[in-house]
């Protein structure tokens, strides 16, 4: 069910059906595609996504989307997406983005662009495509950066607001930069469906949701790329009064950074991300700081342009000061390697031709703080995951 | 296009010098005697020159060996034929940063399979880059929705037919070779040197 609830969305609609007449007498052309994929999970160690020791088909994704150029400079641009991965995402249909964009070249050298609506949030290299395995490195995006099992990957999809952005083309670089706000209550709809409804308990509220980014590259596009990535939120919980609350009143202050740097040769590409979140939480009248971080290196090989091999080695913690989770495990009980994550991945990408993709993943992992244990027994600290997937285009 | 320029040069310079600096030993040789052959054939200019022609020899010939025979070259709809791309203008298009042309007519660009040698030579030649930079290039419009991406045609027959019908089209093809073109694929190579790039 596709939910459009919210004052901006409307309004985004109303403008595209009022701009529609401007751009010709006919029916604007419109361009459709999509991607559809079916995956396999089988993990050992610790449950990923249903995925036990049977295996679990309960991993998919289908996106279908549409564009229009319908006025002069406007291009308007729609996606519906459906993701399963277990019992957390359901595969329920929900509006990805719904946006207008408007670009302007200024000169030969600078350009300066607005997006409005749901628009997706650039984000590193790979937030802004990563709901498709065609436009990502592999089955998965890289979580120490990107949290790709975590809650705090529905923060990072997209937003109901607008985002500003330009291009700078030098004689040997061009520099893209954007900067964008919104009214957060599209991700209180994603936080919601992750949660499940808060309901009688109270109510959820994303605001101040900020981003902001700044890449450079190479202008023939080989070589390097490179660049920074600022997204902040503010997310309130208010319980609705009664005399025994379930939970206590909280806010939660989150700002994600990120550095991106990529190198791109005929037939490698090498890839560094490194994440630092963070986190301050109030509740009680009481505010307590955390500074998470992530990194990984990744590198692909490419051996034709339909065969490629992955490598990539990703590493996090859930407390800057607590690296190895010591303090944490004193104070709570817990094991240190709930506090951490190394992740060593190995992949492979077939395109036989330009709508089929096959792809496999394997991930040798040590500790669990990224993921999300689906099963009822306790995580171990080692333990392993197989992802295949089979997916079409058009 | 550093190896187009190079081959031009090669062209203009090398085969004129090479034909000079033989010229000029035969005629010293039936002007002078043995002497003033031996002084004139090794005389700084000449030597410089044959020295410099044999240089261009072999590189005109690594060149040619290199390169298949039949190049690419952009291809635009007829009523786009005065315009001027440089290669910086194009690498603007190709990663979708220009959607218009000057007058306004959408820019609608046809590619070829990332596989196709073609392909592969249009984004190594006149593009600087490779087919999967591109490609990610366009999956990220695509799936982000701030794109219109290329549209894929099977092949070079196809691509040629519907550059010419879609206004505002730009795609590629082969070049024919200079050696076998007809009198009317010189017309034709002539009116598409203006929409050469350069570097």
């Amino acid at each position: 069910m596709i939910r459009i609830q919210h004052g901006s969305l409307g309004a985004l609609c109303g403008g595209f059906l009022l701009l529609w007449p401007l751009s010709a007498a006919a029916w604007p052309e419109l361009d459709v595609h999509g991607s559809l994929g079916q995956g396999y999970v089988h993990s050992d160690g610790l449950e990923v996504f249903s995925g036990s020791e049977e295996g679990s088909a309960r991993l998919n994704e289908v996106a279908v989307n549409v564009r229009s150029l319908v006025a002069d400079r406007v291009l308007v641009s729609g996606q519906v997406l459906s993701r399963r991965a277990g019992d957390r995402s359901e595969g329920k249909l929900r509006l990805d983005y719904l946006q207008a964009d408007y670009s302007q070249l200024l000169t030969d050298s600078l350009g300066l662009g607005l997006r409005a609506g749901r628009v997706k949030n650039p984000f590193g290299l790979y937030n802004s495509s990563r709901d498709v395995v065609f436009s990502r490195p592999g089955i998965t995006t890289p979580k120490a950066v990107y949290f790709d099992d975590s809650t705090v990957r529905d923060l990072l999809f997209a937003s109901d607001g607008a985002q500003l952005y330009g291009q700078i083309l030098g004689a040997r670089f061009v520099q893209d930069l954007v900067i964008g706000a919104s009214d957060g209550s599209s991700l209180e709809d994603d936080l919601e469906e992750s949660f499940g409804d808060f309901g009688a308990l109270g109510r959820l509220q994303v605001s101040n949701f900020r981003l902001a980014q700044w890449m450079i590259q190479d202008i023939s596009g080989q070589g390097f790329k490179g660049g920074l990535s600022y997204l902040g939120a503010k997310l309130s919980f208010e319980p609705t009064p009664s005399e025994t609350p379930t939970f206590p009143a909280t806010t939660l202050d989150s700002r994600i950074y990120v550095g991106s740097l990529q190198y791109r040769a005929a037939s490698d590409v090498l890839t560094f991300e490194y994440r630092m979140n963070d986190q301050e939480t109030t509740a009680f009248g009481q505010s307590e700081s955390t500074r998470s971080e992530g990194a990984y290196v990744q590198w692909e090989r490419l051996f034709s342009a339909r065969l490629k091999t992955l490598m990539r080695y990703e590493w996090s913690v859930a407390d800057r000061n607590d690296r190895s989770g010591r303090r944490a495990s004193e104070r709570s009980g817990q094991p240190r390697y709930t506090r951490f994550e190394k992740d060593w991945v190995l992949g492979i990408n077939y395109l036989p031709d330009r709508h089929w993709g096959a792809f496999a993943e394997l991930h040798l992992v040590d500790g669990t703080a990224q993921t999300q244990n689906s099963g009822q027994g306790e995580a171990e600290r080692y333990w392993e995951v197989l992802y295949l997937m089979l997916a079409y285009r058009f | 296009m550093p190896e187009e320029g190079l081959r031009e040069w090669v062209l203009q310079y090398c085969v004129p010098y090479s034909h000079d600096a033989v010229a000029e030993g035969v005629m010293l040789a039936e002007k002078n005697t043995t002497r003033g052959r031996l002084l004139g054939l090794l005389s700084p200019g000449a030597v410089c020159r044959c020295v410099f022609a044999l240089l261009m020899a072999v590189c005109s010939l690594g060149l040619s060996a290199e390169e298949s025979p039949s190049k690419v070259r952009l291809l635009l709809h007829p009523e786009l034929q005065n315009q001027e791309i440089s290669q910086a203008k194009l690498r603007a298009i190709m990663s979708l940063r220009i959607r218009r042309w000057e007058d306004g007519t959408p820019v609608r660009i046809f590619v070829l399979q990332d596989a196709s040698p073609l392909h592969t030579q249009f984004c190594k030649e006149l593009m600087g880059t490779f087919p999967y930079v591109l490609r990610r290039t366009w999956d990220e419009a695509l799936f982000a929705g701030t794109g219109l991406i290329p549209e894929t045609v099977s092949d070079v027959v196809e691509m040629r037919r519907r550059v010419q019908e879609t206004p505002g089209a730009l795609g590629y093809d082969h070049r024919p070779a200079l050696d076998v073109e007809s009198a009317a694929e010189q017309a034709d190579i002539a009116s598409q040197m203006s929409k050469e790039l350069m570097p």
